[in-house]
């Protein structure tokens, strides 16, 4: 009977606190990047200029963010302002995990310059092309990392400008130096990266896994064929070791595998977000104080069109069982203005444009800055279309994993990804 | 033999262990190959957390930091060192009392259905957990146990009994029924049988029992990432997990937190060895 | 063992009170544990629920989803994956080197140079470790740049390159393997070794009198005496790595391609990615089916062999 007695005096106790603090409204903020540390700081500066309110602060693994959200969601449950990808905003809003927000950015306003300041914010509609489920926060592009000492070694003058070329040049590095030329993540899990280079493939020749059928559908845009020409291009380098061994057992571009290798100058060239390029920049100079930076950044390769890889990034949603929507829309503007951003969220680039402005590229981003302007797409209608990105990502990680270990020839893995994204439309 | 026949040796030299002298080193190499393979895995991980980020995955390069740990503690790891500890040894404690009372029933009494009661039970071992998780999240957001550590201590129970009761009632088969009879006949109630002659007897292998359900609850991931949102109330498997990010990992963090998470077990487990050994003899291998 | 048992016809009555005060706490946790999950699973598994319509619920589709998983190119390399890789040959070498490991930890020369309390120790250290820190540990020595087993292998001139353990076809099975057989090789090993320790010298000895060489020792006298012992951890390492989601899902998420995808991996893929969790409440009622079938073997076994008295 103590442990009951005990109970029952920590329940009063805890009853008597929770009584002296009730004017104090309490909500949750979950956040997915591993700047936690910042955000956090940023979520208390928030609790002391609000009084009344108190952010918990919560931090989850990004690989099980969505996917506990849908379960807590589903009974009521969860954080009530969730920091999420871009690309699960439609999914969760049409699954009613997401609280449709029109009203509230209609009465309070949004961000520093308005709804229309915001980027990518095709991927937080409803298929109704009107109802907002989230609100776009941080944003990110990919570019190319080159080793410039690489490819002075290998007699290569300027940067790779389309795939053949960048395939060229590895070949170049590999026959001067010994050294793999464009490294990158080939492994095939749920998230594998394969599948933004793939995107970026074919974006680039004007191609897309998912396009708009000019009548209000949704129709797969590339041939098996051609298809099957990317996994050969991506072969190629397994086949001829133009890329760190082991590629096929890492996910993703910033593996430590690649960066190491690049860091330790073994390697010429990474295709990586923002700050994975940034990391890579400090971790250089730390090992190397006072020297001269020996990358240079650059977009990404094209083919018959122009460099595009995709406006990544994260969005805010809140949820739809909460109880207390102002008070989560406050935060949600907490978390949108410049003062956050200049304070506590120094390594992402705000999802507004006027934002955007107030945080230029350093000089050795200088290729960062080219892509984020010129050559960065939003996922558009893989988002919009009826068809799960999840689904379609992890479809197109396995097949490509399945061809580049010769398990099935590309024609057959290039077949069953458009048959799987034919059918998912 | 080689052994015996060389020059004079200290006592224990002279044992004859059946082998000659090549094949007594080749064996002494052969088992310093495997202790090394046993313990550098996890040797290589508690050395790279004392390592800064620019070495950690050099192997010629090594400079020594405490960075990684101070970093750690920053994010609140001592708050889920807590958490793991209490929930597990709580959870172990409870299962291991449910256990031996259920592992005493099956192998002292007789009633019917007994064998399919006890059957069921060992059942339990073989479902896989990754099933259970959605309708039992399900079950307990009905019954508004999320984020409360009471589902935690239902699930790490429940998930340990299968096997505990496993283990007792092989150790209750080794100890002869006379002599709790002989205890009852002498007037003990069978309380007092149970408390004063058969739990003496048995507590090696309670500790053994109890040891494999802190491990499993220890490492336990899948249920505590669907029930524990709360940063206040995860547990370190938790927190260890999600310093790998989608694009980066904090690698400095992944290692101390690993060496922290592997340090209690090896500290538990070490002193209990003997325990341990004479503990599984019994319970699971029925002479 | 004596058949003095206690009760009578009238024990049994009487005692049933306290019979139902032991094992009532048990059946709770186990009831509501596993027995309403997996009735759960049962209905879910005749629905078409997605993960996003949690909130509304699945339609009633029949057997649709079973239809499915049998004509499944795909669930065919699942259940091979599963039952030959994972089981069969995981299991198979944790059993042959545990019981290597228990003679070798077992044996006199140990004693004589001083190692066996050290290696005893040691032999805990793998079992200790968190099969999460066990796979980040075992991706970097596994690793072809940077990892020590590659450096030591061409250090010692056995390979030229360095073999990428993790993404080769040929590697990525034996690799998991290893990784697996690591972290669970200690519990195996320690009880073969306690089984081992409670064998009688005599018999040892009178073996060595009659002439018994090292191989007919072994193959005569302590085979037979461990035979409990090792069906019933072959039958309980199977449990464990059937089961298991853990190891394969951190180390190659099931990757490449699909080559080590497994039941278990199999069940959260279908329900967290494509989100399908109709069909992911099918493949997991089939495992569970697959397990509890092969759990009757495992009861008839201990029930004849282990447990004669208690069943």
């Amino acid at each position: 009977m103590n442990r009951r007695s005990l109970a029952a005096t920590l329940a009063a106790f805890t009853g008597l606190v929770a009584g002296t603090a009730a004017a104090e409204t309490e909500i949750t903020f979950r956040y997915i990047q591993f700047n936690a540390d910042e955000v956090a700081a940023g979520i208390e500066e928030f609790n002391r200029q609000n009084p009344d309110i108190n952010v918990i602060f919560e931090r989850i693994a990004m690989q099980d963010a969505r996917d506990q959200l849908i379960r807590e969601t589903a009974i009521g449950e969860g954080p009530d302002v969730a920091h999420l990808n871009f690309v699960w905003v439609k999914d969760l809003g049409v699954s009613g995990s997401c609280l449709a927000l029109n009203e509230l950015i209609e009465t309070h306003g949004v961000g520093s310059a308005g709804w229309d300041d915001f980027l990518a914010t095709d991927l937080t509609l409803a298929e109704d092309g009107e109802t907002i489920y989230g609100v776009p926060f941080a944003t990110d592009t990919w570019a190319m990392v080159y080793n410039t000492e690489l490819l002075a070694a290998a007699g290569v003058d300027a940067v790779p400008a389309t795939w053949d070329e960048l395939l060229e040049a590895s070949r170049q590095i590999k026959a001067a130096t010994g050294k793999p030329g464009f490294g990158f993540a080939s492994g095939s899990s749920g998230n594998a990266e394969i599948w933004f280079l793939a995107n970026f493939f074919m974006w680039s020749n004007g191609q897309a896994l998912v396009v708009e059928d000019g009548q209000g559908g949704y129709e797969v845009g590339i041939t098996a064929e051609e298809l099957a020409a990317i996994i050969d291009y991506y072969r190629t380098y397994l086949d001829e070791e133009l890329t760190i061994a082991g590629s096929l057992g890492i996910s993703t571009d910033n593996d430590p595998a690649l960066i190491e290798a690049m860091t330790s100058g073994e390697l010429g060239a990474i295709v990586t977000p923002i700050f994975g390029a940034v990391r890579l920049f400090d971790d250089w100079r730390e090992r190397n104080p006072g020297e001269e930076l020996p990358f240079t950044t650059a977009m990404t390769p094209h083919g018959s069109g122009t460099p595009a890889t995709h406006l990544g990034g994260q969005s805010l949603c809140v949820n739809a069982g909460t109880e207390h929507p102002e008070e989560a829309w406050k935060l949600v503007q907490w978390l949108t203005s410049w003062e956050f951003f200049e304070k506590y969220n120094t390594l992402f680039y705000p999802a507004q444009q006027s934002l955007l402005l107030k945080r230029p590229f350093p000089a050795e981003m200088e290729g960062f800055q080219k892509q984020f302007t010129e050559g960065a797409r939003s996922w558009g209608p893989y988002a919009r279309g009826p068809a799960a990105i999840a689904a379609m990502w992890n479809q197109t990680a396995r097949s490509f994993g399945s061809a580049l270990i010769g398990e099935q020839t590309s024609m057959q893995a290039a077949e069953e990804i458009v048959a799987f994204v034919q059918d998912q439309l | 033999m080689a052994a015996t026949a060389a020059a004079p040796m200290p006592r224990a030299f002279r044992v004859n262990t059946g082998f000659s002298l090549p094949g007594e080193l080749a064996l002494v190499v052969l088992t310093i190959l495997v202790l090394i393979f046993l313990v550098y895995p996890t040797a290589w991980i508690i050395v790279a957390s004392f390592k800064t980020s620019a070495t950690m995955f050099s192997a010629t390069e090594f400079e020594f930091t405490l960075e990684n740990y101070v970093s750690l503690f920053q994010t609140g790891f001592a708050r889920n060192i807590f958490n793991s500890l209490y929930l597990c040894i709580v959870a172990v404690l409870i299962s291991t009392f449910v256990s031996t009372i259920a592992a005493y029933t099956f192998s002292r009494m007789r009633f019917r259905g007994k064998s399919m009661i006890f059957g069921s039970v060992l059942l339990g071992q073989c479902f896989p957990w990754i099933i259970l998780v959605t309708p039992l999240f399900i079950l307990f957001a009905k019954m508004g146990l999320l984020n409360n550590h009471f589902s935690m201590l239902f699930v790490y129970t429940a998930i340990t009994i299968p096997f505990s009761v496993y283990l007792l009632v092989g150790y209750l088969e080794g100890v002869p029924r006379s002599l709790d009879e002989a205890a009852m006949i002498d007037g003990c109630s069978r309380f007092q049988a149970i408390w004063l002659i058969i739990f003496p007897i048995m507590l090696p292998g309670i500790v053994a029992t109890a040891t494999y359900a802190f491990m499993l609850c220890w490492t336990e991931y899948l249920f505590a990432l669907a029930f524990l949102t709360k940063t206040q109330l995860k547990t370190m498997p938790l927190a260890l997990y999600a310093f790998f990010g989608e694009d980066t990992s904090e690698w400095g963090r992944i290692m101390a937190a690993s060496a922290l998470t592997t340090a209690p077990t090896l500290l538990l487990f070490l002193p209990l060895q003997t325990r341990l050994t004479s503990g599984l003899a019994a319970g699971s291998v029925k002479q | 063992m004596s058949s003095t048992a206690i009760p009578t016809a009238r024990g049994i009555r009487g005692e049933r009170p306290f019979i139902v005060f032991m094992l009532v706490p048990a059946f709770f946790f186990l009831i509501m544990f596993y027995v309403y999950p997996t009735l759960f699973n049962l209905e879910v598994s005749f629905t078409d629920l997605s993960l996003f319509g949690l909130r509304q619920g699945g339609e009633w589709i029949g057997i649709a989803n079973y239809v499915e998983l049998v004509t499944s190119k795909d669930f065919h390399r699942v259940i091979f994956n599963t039952v030959f890789w994972l089981t069969v040959v995981g299991v198979a070498v944790r059993i042959v080197l545990g019981l290597g490991l228990a003679l070798l930890l077992d044996s006199k020369v140990l004693d004589k140079y001083r190692l066996k309390t050290i290696s005893r120790v040691l032999l805990l250290v793998p079992w200790a470790t968190p099969p999460i820190v066990a796979i980040v540990s075992w991706r970097w020595l596994l690793n072809p740049q940077l990892g020590d087993i590659n450096k030591l292998l061409i250090g010692l001139g056995i390979v030229e390159q360095p073999i990428a353990f993790l993404s080769e076809a040929a590697w990525v099975w034996p690799a998991l393997i290893t990784i697996i057989t690591w972290n669970t090789l200690p519990l195996v090993a320690l009880t073969f070794l306690a089984a081992l320790q409670s064998l009688p010298s005599e018999l040892l000895e009178a073996a060595e009198i009659d002439g018994a060489g090292r191989w007919q020792r072994l193959r005569y006298v302590i085979l037979p005496h461990l035979k409990p012992a090792i069906i019933v951890m072959t039958l309980m390492s199977t449990f464990w790595t059937f089961n298991n989601f853990v190891y394969v899902w951190l180390t190659t998420a099931g990757g490449p391609g699909l080559y080590t995808n497994v039941m278990a991996t199999e069940v959260y893929i279908k329900a967290f990615i494509d989100g399908r969790m109709g069909y992911s409440s099918a493949v997991g009622v089939v495992m569970a089916t697959l397990m509890v079938a092969f759990g009757m073997i495992y009861l008839r076994f201990i029930a004849q062999r282990e447990f004669k008295e208690v069943f």
